[in-house]
C-alpha cells in the first residue's frame, strides 16, 4: 500500500489532538474528584511565608531581550543550515564554499557580539 | 502597573546601554525558603539577577535561652544549652559547664577532659558534616547531604550509647561528665572513625574536585583577612581567609593543653576555602578523637561538687572553640544557685553579621553560595 | 466486521489513531515508571532505599502517585492570570506528547523488505522529521515562560525569564549539532536516518563525536534538567517557574519535563546511535528492534538521573557563556569538518571526521579546564565596594603565629591557661 508522501502531518496532527484530549480529560476528571476549598491565605502568592510587596511583573532585566535578538539571528540561520545540510551531498564543492561562507559570516556575527560583551549575561 | 508601563518603556528605550536601568525588585528570601538554613529572611533587593542591597532579618527562632538560663540553676541550664547552637549541643554544654567550672574554679579530672575532648571533636565532625552537607545541597546536588547525614548518623548513635539521647545530649556536668563511657564504646568509635575516614575521601571527590563546584565556589565571597577581623568572625570563616587563630590552640582549654591541634588555614578567603577548611577540619578532629582514645587516661570522671552548686560571686568569660568558632560563655553569679546573667557569644551571629556585605553585587545564585559557605545556625543567632 | 478497514484512508486514519493513543499510554506510562526510577537509581548512589513500599519493590508507587495528584485541589493564585495560568501546562504537556510522532520506535514489520505497512512502529514519518522536533521542542518554552509569568510571582517569574533565555540559547547549538548527521544522512527523515546509518555501516556517533558532546550537553540544557536546572532551582527561586503550581496542573509539568527528557533521548539514540538497529540483529526479527531502541533509550535517561545525582547547578551567567561562548562555536567547528569530510569523498572517509571531532572534544576539554572559561569569579568583578585585594597579597602563612596586631588588646594571653591554677578540689 503507498502512502501519500504528505499523509505524515495527519498523523502528527491527530496526535496534537489526542495529547489535547488526554490532558483536558485529565484535568476535568481531576476538577471533578478534588476538593475545592480556596481560602484568602491559601491562594496568597508565596514569598518564603512573607506577604509580597507589591506586583510580581516588574519590568525585568533587559539582558534576556538581548538574548531573545540574539536567538532570533541564530535560529533563522540554523534554519537555513539544516535545509542546505540535508542537500549538501548534491550541491557538491559551491555548496561547500558556500557554506563555509556562511559558517565565517555567522562567525563574525557572534564574534561581534562576543566582544560587545552580550554573551557575558548582564 | 498599566499606568506607567509606557514611560518605563521610553525611558529603558531612550538611554545608551550604560544608562539604562532596570526597575528594582524587592525580593523576600525566607523565612520559610529552602535554604536559608532555618528562618533566616533576608529582605534583598535585586537588579536583574544582581543584590544591590540586603538585609537580614533574625529572631523567627528567638527562645530566650539566656533568659532561660537564668531561670535555671545551673546544673539544670546545661540542657538548655542543647538548643542554642542545635548542631553541636556537645560544644554548647562544654562551653557552659566549663564558664561555671572556670567561675568556682573547679580543675576537672584528666579523664573528663579526655571525654570532653573526644566528645567535642565528634560534635565537630557532626556539625561540619551538616554544613558541608547542606553547602552540596544550596549548590543545587542532592548527593553529599545524603552521605554526611549517613555519616552523622554514626556519631549519633555514639551519642546516644553515651547519654541516652542522640541530638539534646545533656552529657556534660560542671565538674565532668554525667557517665563514663559505656563498654565496648572505644572499639565502636574507632571503627566508625575509620568508616569516615574512607567516606570523607570520597566526599571530597565528588564535591571538591567537581569543576561546576568549583566554579560556584572558587572567587565567590571573597573576605580578606583585615575586613575579617574587623567583622569579628572566628571559626572556619576566619581561618579560611588567612588567618591562624583557633581558640583550642591559642587558648588551650581542658584536653588541649595536652593534645596539640594542627589548626587548618586556607589564603583563598572565598568559599571553596570556608568549605575546604571544614572539610579538613573533620580529617584533623578524626585524627583528634584517635589521639584522645590513645590518651584517655584512667580515674574519675567527675569531681564531687555539692548538689546545690553556687558559684562564688563574680563574674568569667570562658570561650571553646566550636564547629562554628568562638563560643563564649559570659556569666555572671551572684552567689546564688542561679546565675545572675549568662550571655552567649554565639559564633553563628556574629559571623552573619559580614553576610550583607558579601551579597553586594553579586548575583542571586552566588548569595546561596555565600550564605551556605557562612555555615550558620540560626537556633544560635536568635537563641 | 472490519469490512471498512479495507478503505485505505479509513484504515490509515483508525491505524493513527490507535497508534497515537497507544503512544500516548506508552509515554505516559514511561513517565510514570521513570519517576519510580529515578527515585530508586538516585536512591542507590546516595545509600538509601528509595520508595519501596507500594507494591513490590514500589512498583505501584507511580500509582499512588498519580492518584494523589488527581485528588489534590486544584487552586489558582488570585493574583494570577487565570487563563494563561490555567493553560500553561497544558501547552507543555501536548507540546511534548507530539515532539516524540515521528521517532521511529521499530523496524518495519516486514524487515528489511521496503514494504511500509500502516502499522509500522512509529507514528508518522514525515519528511521533515527532525525539524518537526526541534521545532516542536522549540514550543516547550511556552508552556514554561506562560506558566511562570502569569503566576504573579517572584521566583515563577525569574524562573520562567531564565528558562526562556537558557532554552533559546541551546537550542541554537542543538540545531547546529544536528545538521552534521544531517549532512551525512541527507535526508530529514526519521527513518531514513536510520536507514542511512544501516547503509554506511556505522553508527553516526563514530562519524560525529563532537556533534553528539555537544547535543547531548545542549539537550540536558534544553529539558532543564540538572545541571542545567535553573529554571526550578529550587534553592534560589524555591521552584521556579513551578512555585504556584499545585496538584494536578504541577504534575503536568513534571510530565512534560519527563516525556522531553524520553524524547531527546529517543532522537540521540536515533540519531547517534543508529536507532532500532544493532548489528543486524534485528534482521529477522522486528519485534527485536523495539527492545534495542529501549535500551538504548533507557541508558541515556539512566545518563540524566546518574547526572542529577552527581553536579551541582551552574550558575547562571557561567551556564549562558558556556551556551554562545563554547557550544555555538564549537558547532559552527563541527558543520565545517563535516562539510570538509563529506566534499572530500562522502560516507568512506567518515573516521576523518571522526577523529577530528574527537580531537576537539579532547581540546576542549583541556581548554575548559585551563582557560577558566567554567572557573571562578576572578576577584576584579566582585563588587564589595572596597579595593579588592590581588590574589598575592594574602597576610599570614600556615605555619606563622596569627597576626593580630590591632586585636592585641583582646587578644588573650596563650601562655596562661586560664585554670591551670587550680587542683582538684572545689571552692564553694
Amino acid at each position: 500500500m503507498s502512502t501519500p508522501a504528505n499523509i505524515g502531518y495527519l498523523y502528527a496532527g491527530i496526535l496534537v489532538a489526542a495529547g489535547f484530549v488526554f490532558v483536558i480529560l485529565a484535568t476535568t476528571v481531576s476538577g471533578l474528584l478534588s476538593p475545592h476549598n480556596p481560602t484568602k491565605e491559601k491562594l496568597q502568592t508565596y514569598e518564603s511565608g512573607e506577604t509580597p510587596i507589591g506586583s510580581a511583573w516588574v519590568q525585568y532585566p533587559l539582558g534576556f531581550y538581548i538574548y531573545a535578538l540574539l536567538f532570533v539571528a541564530f535560529d533563522v540561520d540554523i534554519v537555513f543550515v539544516i535545509s542546505w545540510a540535508v542537500i549538501f551531498k548534491q550541491l557538491s564543492i559551491f555548496g561547500f564554499c558556500e557554506i563555509v561562507f556562511f559558517i565565517v559570516v555567522l562567525a563574525i556575527g557572534l564574534l561581534y557580539a562576543w566582544r560587545k560583551g552580550v554573551t557575558r549575561w548582564i | 502597573m498599566a499606568t506607567n508601563q509606557d514611560t518605563e518603556f521610553q525611558a529603558e528605550f531612550s538611554g545608551t546601554s550604560e544608562g539604562i536601568k532596570t526597575q528594582e525588585m524587592l525580593l523576600n528570601m525566607g523565612p520559610q525558603h529552602p535554604s536559608t538554613h532555618g528562618v533566616l529572611r533576608l529582605i534583598i533587593t535585586l537588579e536583574g539577577e544582581t543584590i544591590t542591597s540586603c538585609t537580614p532579618v533574625i529572631g523567627y527562632l528567638h527562645r530566650g535561652i539566656e533568659k532561660i538560663l537564668e531561670n535555671r540553676t545551673v546544673m539544670a541550664g546545661i540542657r538548655y544549652m542543647d538548643n542554642s547552637d542545635y548542631l553541636s549541643p556537645m560544644l554548647n554544654e562544654t562551653a557552659y559547664a566549663g564558664a561555671v567550672e572556670q567561675e568556682m574554679g573547679i580543675e576537672i579530672p584528666r579523664r573528663a577532659q579526655y571525654i570532653r575532648l573526644i566528645t567535642n571533636e565528634l560534635q565537630r565532625i557532626a556539625s561540619h558534616l551538616v554544613g558541608i552537607g547542606t553547602y552540596g545541597m544550596d549548590l543545587g546536588t542532592t548527593t553529599p547531604i545524603i552521605w554526611a547525614f549517613r555519616d552523622r548518623e554514626g556519631i549519633l548513635s555514639m551519642f546516644e550509647a553515651l547519654s541516652g539521647s542522640r541530638f539534646n545530649v545533656n552529657y556534660m556536668r560542671v565538674g565532668g561528665v554525667l557517665h563514663d563511657l559505656p563498654k565496648g564504646w572505644l572499639d565502636e568509635c574507632s571503627t566508625f572513625l575509620d568508616k569516615l575516614e574512607k567516606n570523607m575521601v570520597e566526599m571530597d571527590g565528588l564535591l571538591s574536585g567537581n569543576e561546576i563546584f568549583m566554579s560556584r565556589t572558587q572567587g565567590v565571597g571573597y573576605i580578606d583577612p583585615q575586613q575579617a577581623l574587623a567583622y569579628g568572625l572566628t571559626g572556619p570563616m576566619l581561618r579560611a581567609s588567612g588567618i591562624n587563630w583557633d581558640l583550642r590552640v591559642n587558648r588551650p582549654y581542658m584536653a588541649y593543653r595536652e593534645v596539640a591541634v594542627n589548626p587548618i588555614v586556607r589564603q583563598e578567603g572565598d568559599c571553596f576555602a570556608r568549605y575546604y577548611v571544614r572539610l579538613q577540619e573533620i580529617t584533623e578532629s578524626i585524627r583528634l578523637v584517635r589521639e584522645g582514645i590513645d590518651k584517655l587516661p584512667g580515674g574519675p570522671i567527675s569531681v564531687r561538687t555539692p548538689i546545690a552548686l553556687r558559684p562564688p560571686r563574680g563574674e568569667t568569660y570562658f570561650a571553646i572553640e566550636s564547629s562554628k568558632g568562638e563560643l563564649g560563655v559570659y556569666f555572671i553569679s551572684d552567689g546564688s544557685e542561679y546565675p545572675w546573667r549568662a550571655k552567649l557569644r554565639g559564633p553563628s551571629f556574629v559571623n552573619l553579621q559580614i553576610v550583607p556585605e558579601l551579597l553586594r553585587g553579586h548575583k542571586m545564585s552566588d548569595a546561596i553560595a555565600i550564605l551556605g559557605s557562612t555555615d550558620i545556625v540560626l537556633g544560635e543567632v536568635d537563641r | 466486521m472490519f469490512d471498512f478497514m479495507n478503505n485505505p484512508t479509513v484504515a490509515l486514519i483508525v491505524a493513527t489513531v490507535v497508534k497515537g493513543a497507544l503512544l500516548i499510554v506508552i509515554l505516559l506510562t514511561a513517565f510514570a515508571y521513570m519517576t519510580l526510577i529515578e527515585r530508586r537509581v538516585v536512591a542507590k548512589i546516595q545509600g538509601r532505599l528509595g520508595p519501596n513500599r507500594a507494591g513490590p519493590m514500589g512498583l505501584f508507587q507511580p500509582v499512588a502517585d498519580a492518584l494523589k495528584m488527581m485528588f489534590k485541589e486544584q487552586m489558582i493564585p488570585s493574583q494570577a492570570r487565570a487563563g494563561i495560568y490555567v493553560l500553561a501546562p497544558v501547552i507543555s504537556v501536548v507540546v511534548a506528547l507530539c515532539a516524540f510522532a515521528v521517532v521511529p520506535i521499530g523496524n518495519n514489520w516486514s524487515a528489511n523488505s521496503g514494504v511500509h505497512s500502516i502499522w509500522d512502529p512509529f507514528i508518522g514519518d514525515i519528511n521533515v522529521g527532525l525539524l518537526w522536533i526541534l521545532s516542536i521542542s522549540s514550543l516547550s518554552v511556552y508552556g514554561i515562560v506562560l506558566g511562570g509569568w502569569s503566576s504573579g510571582n517572584r521566583y515563577s517569574l525569574l524562573g520562567a525569564l531564565r528558562s526562556a533565555a537558557q532554552m533559546v540559547s541551546y537550542e541554537t547549538s542543538l540545531g547546529l549539532a544536528l545538521s552534521g548527521v544531517l549532512m551525512w544522512a541527507g535526508s530529514l527523515s526519521m527513518v531514513t536516518i536510520v536507514h542511512r546509518q544501516l547503509d554506511m555501516g556505522i553508527w553516526y556517533i563514530c562519524a560525529q563525536p563532537l556533534g553528539f558532546v555537544i547535543y547531548i550537553i545542549a539537550a540536558v540544557a534544553e529539558v532543564n534538567r540538572a545541571p542545567f536546572d535553573l529554571p526550578e532551582a529550587e534553592q534560589e527561586l524555591t521552584a521556579g517557574y513551578l512555585t504556584e503550581y499545585a496538584g494536578l496542573r504541577w504534575s503536568l509539568f513534571q510530565m512534560a519535563e519527563y516525556i522531553n527528557m524520553i524524547t531527546v533521548s529517543a532522537v540521540a539514540s536515533t540519531l547517534f546511535f543508529g536507532g532500532w538497529s544493532l548489528f543486524g540483529l534485528t534482521d529477522g526479527i522486528p519485534i527485536l528492534s523495539i527492545v534495542i531502541f529501549m535500551i538504548k533509550v533507557a541508558f541515556f535517561l539512566f545518563l540524566f538521573i546518574w547526572l542529577r545525582a552527581t553536579l551541582p547547578r551552574i550558575r547562571y551567567d557561567r551556564l549562558m557563556r558556556f551556551g554562545w561562548q563554547v557550544l555555538l562555536p564549537l558547532a559552527a567547528l563541527n558543520i565545517v569538518i563535516t562539510a570538509c569530510t563529506v566534499a572530500l569523498g562522502g560516507d568512506r572517509f567518515w573516521w576523518i571526521s571522526g577523529v577530528a571531532g574527537l580531537l576537539v572534544v579532547v581540546v576542549m576539554l583541556f581548554a575548559i579546564r585551563r582557560q577558566g572559561i567554567l572557573e571562578g569569579t576572578h576577584f576584579s568583578e566582585v563588587e564589595t565596594g572596597k579595593p579588592v585585594l590581588p590574589h598575592s597579597v594574602r597576610l599570614v602563612t600556615y605555619e606563622q603565629e596569627p597576626e593580630l596586631e590591632q586585636d592585641e588588646d583582646s587578644a588573650p594571653s596563650v601562655s596562661q591557661p586560664p585554670l591551670a591554677r587550680n587542683s582538684n578540689t572545689v571552692q564553694v
